[in-house]
């Protein structure tokens, strides 16, 4: 009895460590090719980062069809000086409240 | 039977025994030998394609950034058919000759076409044609084009700094070439243990504003093709820093687009290599030592009325006959005979030992490759009629960025500062490399310098040279500089070649930027305050505007708000 115990015991040991090894593989696998993954994400996102920057460019705004930049008259600007938080509570919220 | 049976299990034994055996000489005899062997087909090293730093604008946007491309190889040998030639020309350039005079050679390898798009590089990988192979490789963009195209430089195929900060920085901006040890199967598929790493090299933050970057460059482009001039150059600096917000040069390039230049001398950054006499820009270190030795004062007087002043033999003329000036209108009306009458006062000695302060005949010392020194005579090397050439910026070989230099010692109150570009250097991490720090020595007294500020208002005012640099809503402080061209055919001045220059700094009585504009060669007209000067305004304009800079009557017209504290949330307008 003893010995038929110790024979299943031992081959489910054996099954065990194959088990927890093939899975460790497959992990490998899944993490590789999400490395794979992330590398392209990350390509694309420095591509779209300098698709941005090119899209945002004050040469590109300008140059768009019918957009330029226009800078405002100074005359018709107000130069607020003081605490800007009091002001954003006094003068915007307030108002909507 | 029996002794078949114990054949039988000889046989299994000795079978069994040879197998025991030959395991036992693997893996205690030739255990390394089989090691090595397992190590080659499950192990490979994989190389980390290294990214450049990126460069930022002072705002933190962007003006060079790194990207991933793919490079497209062949092995010329393993070419059979035209066909393979054919089907890649649909979607790269090929040089198909070369390939075929490689592939006679028995030569493996050969660049198709490096740095080309991943979509494209795809659909060949896709092909699988054989011998056709990519490897990823690290490209530049920039995404602006061709602004700021001379400060930021470009970089070779290989990714190796060239010009501008691409190459005074290019050990900080290169990352080195990394590569790490991967798993793989008997398939070759690889298997990660989790630790993807990124290289990249430190992030560079100069002190450019690509808004006053657009500006500068937009209205220098307009000016040069307005004059039809040769080069036109436009600095813009923070005078009490040396900090550059904007830096242009005309003709320009897109360092995008590197293959299309023609002409090599348009990467040249004129700002800093390109000599040339200042003309009557240069008469502010005269009139400065002047007033600093105390030689002169405001309302001294110089009899300018015969037009022309007699140096060593020579006649030196002023554009426009004047009557008696004052040291003021010297400036103002940039009279040639009264500034070489306070030359004679002042005395070569003196007025040399200025020139020097003022930090002609030396670099600047400014972060950015190429900049040239300028050339000032020693007095023991000066002619006679060197006494009335120099004064008036004849004699004299300067950069554009050491004349705004001097001009931003009479802004800031009498200090020389060291103009920069870069100002923060990070790791990919984010830590601090490097930052700049303010360098600047002081070389007039505050008194000299707000004299000459005031003095330099009136060039902007009525009766003064340069009015059409006179700015709606803030004072300009600034001169005109009208030089002739050495004609070397002649060896004499030459009549219709000219530099036209303006240099100044806004707003006069608290100066926020100083700037100059430099035009080569104008068609048309020549005079500093009709060429350059309207370019100085149209960028101070949109440049006050863009920098949120009130006006000097903000005040007085109740543009200024001031709230007081939140309890009582009281609205100031002020009025004075």
């Amino acid at each position: 009895m003893k010995q038929i115990v110790l024979i299943v015991f031992s081959l489910f040991a054996i099954f065990a460590i194959l088990w927890v090894r093939s899975n460790v593989i497959s992990v490998e696998y899944r993490l590789s090719s999400l490395e794979e993954k992330k590398k392209e994400m990350l390509n694309e996102r420095r591509l779209l980062l300098a698709e941005k920057a090119s899209l945002t460019s004050f040469v590109r705004i300008n140059n768009a069809d019918g957009h330029f930049l226009v800078f405002p008259d100074r005359r018709k600007i107000v130069y607020i000086s003081g605490n800007p938080e009091s002001l954003v509570k006094a003068v915007s919220f307030n108002k909507k409240n | 039977m029996q002794k078949r049976v114990i054949l039988l299990k000889i046989m299994l034994l000795v079978c069994f025994a040879s197998i025991i055996f030959r395991l036992g000489l693997i893996m205690f005899v030739e255990h390394q030998v089989y090691f090595s062997r397992a190590k080659i087909q499950q192990i490979k090293k994989e190389e980390i394609i290294p990214k450049r730093g990126n460069i930022y604008d002072r705002m933190g946007r962007e003006l060079a950034v790194s990207l991933e491309k793919e490079s497209l190889f062949i092995d010329p040998s393993s070419l059979k058919s035209d066909e393979t030639i054919n089907i890649l020309k649909s979607y790269i350039k090929v040089n198909a000759e070369q390939i075929k005079s490689q592939s006679e050679k028995n030569i493996r390898f050969l660049w198709l076409e490096r740095k080309v798009d991943h979509a494209v590089a795809e659909k060949i990988k896709a092909l699988k044609i054989e011998g056709v192979g990519s490897v990823p490789e690290g490209a530049r963009f920039y995404p602006n084009g061709f602004l700021a195209s001379h400060v930021i430089g470009f970089v070779n195929i290989d990714e190796q700094g060239m010009e501008g900060l691409e190459r005074q920085y290019d050990k900080y901006l290169k990352a080195e070439k990394s590569s790490k040890v991967v798993s793989v199967d008997a398939r070759g598929k690889k298997l990660s243990d989790g630790s993807l790493k990124d290289i990249k090299g430190n992030d560079i933050f100069v002190t450019i504003d690509e808004g006053l970057q657009y500006i500068v460059e937009k209205y220098l482009e307009e000016a040069v093709k307005k004059w039809q001039a040769s080069s036109g150059i436009a600095i813009m600096m923070d005078p009490f820093t040396g900090e550059i917000l904007a830096l242009a040069n005309r003709p320009t390039y897109d360092p995008n687009n590197l293959k299309f230049i023609k002409n090599i001398g348009i990467i040249r950054n004129r700002a800093l290599t390109d000599l040339y006499e200042p003309g009557s820009t240069f008469k502010i270190v005269t009139a400065t030592a002047a007033l600093e030795e105390g030689i002169v004062k405001p309302y001294t007087k110089f009899d300018c009325s015969q037009g022309y002043i007699e140096v060593w033999g020579k006649k030196i003329k002023d554009a426009h006959r004047h009557g008696v000036l004052t040291f003021e209108e010297v400036i103002q009306k940039s009279s040639n005979v009264g500034t070489i009458k306070i030359a004679m006062m002042l005395g070569k000695e003196k007025l040399y030992q200025y020139i020097k302060k003022f930090g002609f005949g030396e670099k600047t010392g400014i972060d950015l490759p190429g900049e040239m020194a300028g050339y000032i005579r020693p007095t023991q090397k000066w002619s006679g009629t060197s006494i009335g050439a120099i004064p008036i910026g004849q004699e004299v070989a300067v950069t554009a960025i050491q004349v705004l230099r001097a001009y931003s010692v009479i802004a800031n109150g009498g200090y020389l500062v060291k103009p920069f570009v870069v100002s923060e250097i990070r790791s990919s991490e984010g830590n601090i490399l490097y930052k700049a720090v303010i360098q600047r020595e002081k070389i007039v007294s505050e008194k000299t310098a707000k004299i000459m500020r005031d003095i330099l208002k009136k060039v902007t005012e009525e009766g003064g040279t340069a009015t059409q640099a006179k700015l709606d809503g803030n004072n300009v402080a600034g001169k005109t500089g009208t030089a002739q061209k050495y004609d070397p055919k002649t060896g004499r001045y030459s009549k219709d070649r000219f530099v036209s220059s303006f240099v100044g700094f806004i707003p006069a009585d608290n100066p926020r930027i100083a700037m100059i504009v430099v035009i080569h060669d104008p068609k048309g007209a020549h005079y500093g305050g009709v060429v350059a000067a309207p370019v100085f305004k149209a960028i101070s304009d949109e440049a006050m505007a863009y920098l949120n800079i009130p006006r000097d009557d903000a005040k007085e017209k109740g543009l200024v708000v001031t709230f007081e504290n939140e309890t009582n949330r009281k609205v100031v307008v002020a009025k004075e």
